[in-house]
């Protein structure tokens, strides 16, 4: 028995695991104080860019007609090829890819390259560091638009939400036990 | 409880007791009610080997296990459980609390494509 790691998806139908790439995240500027709020004149410049982006939030969150959520929880999540780019951080090394690949970098998920016989997309990181919403409107207009989508299927999906929760249930220990030399 | 085709005691109720010897069998066959209204003939309601072994025995097996079986049955309804303990995964807050709230313009300024940022080992600290 196989279990696929990836399936295709021609609809705006969002879950967990759902690949979104080239879309849309906006950045607010760092000025944007509370003062700055109470300005009814004020103007800001939101920077935008297009990024690869994974569903995190939960999929019966997300049924159609049915949404519990106003807002998606999306996380970034990086080809390999864009990483080597990177030559002094650890994932840009064979060595720190099979450190994430174990489990043992907890900010960041590695997922299997898609072979599916209409796609084919390279090793890719999600990372947990960095979050972002955007409206679920917003998100299954994307989704719908979107040619030749991937998604995440289980157990592979569930096993990113587990990491995804365990990287924010990390406790760092006021003492710790020394390493064992 | 079984009952065993050896000498043996069968339990109906709280102080309904049958001994069964298998020395001298007949086969007699009573009901349920019979034996819950204590109408059975007196010999049988004796502890001496003379007793017949019953086709009862079946009968009173069943009643054993229905008894079981109710016993159970009370058992697990009389654990408590407060409903109010029970999550609601679908709780939501439909009007949040208001507060300031307002409209700002915004200029959107394209940056291209996204580049990874630096790495840090989070398990160090």
């Amino acid at each position: 028995m196989t279990y696929p790691w990836y399936c295709l998806v021609d609809s705006d139908e969002l879950k967990q695991g759902d690949i979104l790439e080239d879309c849309p995240v906006f950045s607010p500027p760092s000025n944007l104080t509370p003062n700055f709020l109470k300005d009814s004149e004020a103007e800001a410049v939101f920077e935008w860019e297009e990024r690869d982006v994974i569903i995190m939030s939960q999929s019966c969150d997300l049924v159609k007609g049915r949404e519990k959520l106003e807002e998606v929880l999306l996380c970034a999540v990086w080809k390999q090829s864009e990483l080597t780019q990177l030559p002094k951080e650890p994932l840009s090394t064979k060595e720190g890819m099979e450190e994430a690949r174990k489990g043992r970098r907890p900010a960041f998920q590695v997922l299997n390259e898609c072979e599916l016989a209409k796609v084919r997309k390279e090793f890719r990181i999600v990372d947990f560091r960095r979050t972002y919403t955007l409206p679920t409107d917003f998100c299954r207009e994307f989704a719908a638009i979107a040619q030749n989508r991937i998604r995440l299927l289980p157990p592979y999906r569930e096993h990113l939400s587990q990491a995804f929760a365990r990287f924010f249930m990390r406790v760092g220990l006021p003492t710790d036990i020394p390493s064992f030399k | 409880m079984l009952v065993q085709h050896t000498q043996a005691t069968a339990t109906i109720g709280t102080d309904r007791t049958f001994l069964f010897d298998d020395t001298n069998i007949e086969s007699i066959s009573y009901s349920f009610h019979e034996i819950e209204k204590d109408t059975l003939p007196g010999f049988l309601v004796q502890n001496t080997s003379s007793c017949n072994r019953l086709s009862v025995y079946q009968e009173i097996r069943f009643r054993i296990t229905q008894e079981f079986a109710n016993t159970q049955q009370e058992y697990l309804e009389s654990f408590f459980y407060d409903e109010e303990d029970l999550l609601d995964w679908d709780a939501a807050i439909i009007t949040p609390p208001p507060r300031p709230s307002g409209t700002i313009r915004v200029k959107l300024k394209y940056k291209g494509r996204s580049k990874p940022f630096p790495f840090e080992n989070f398990w160090e600290e």
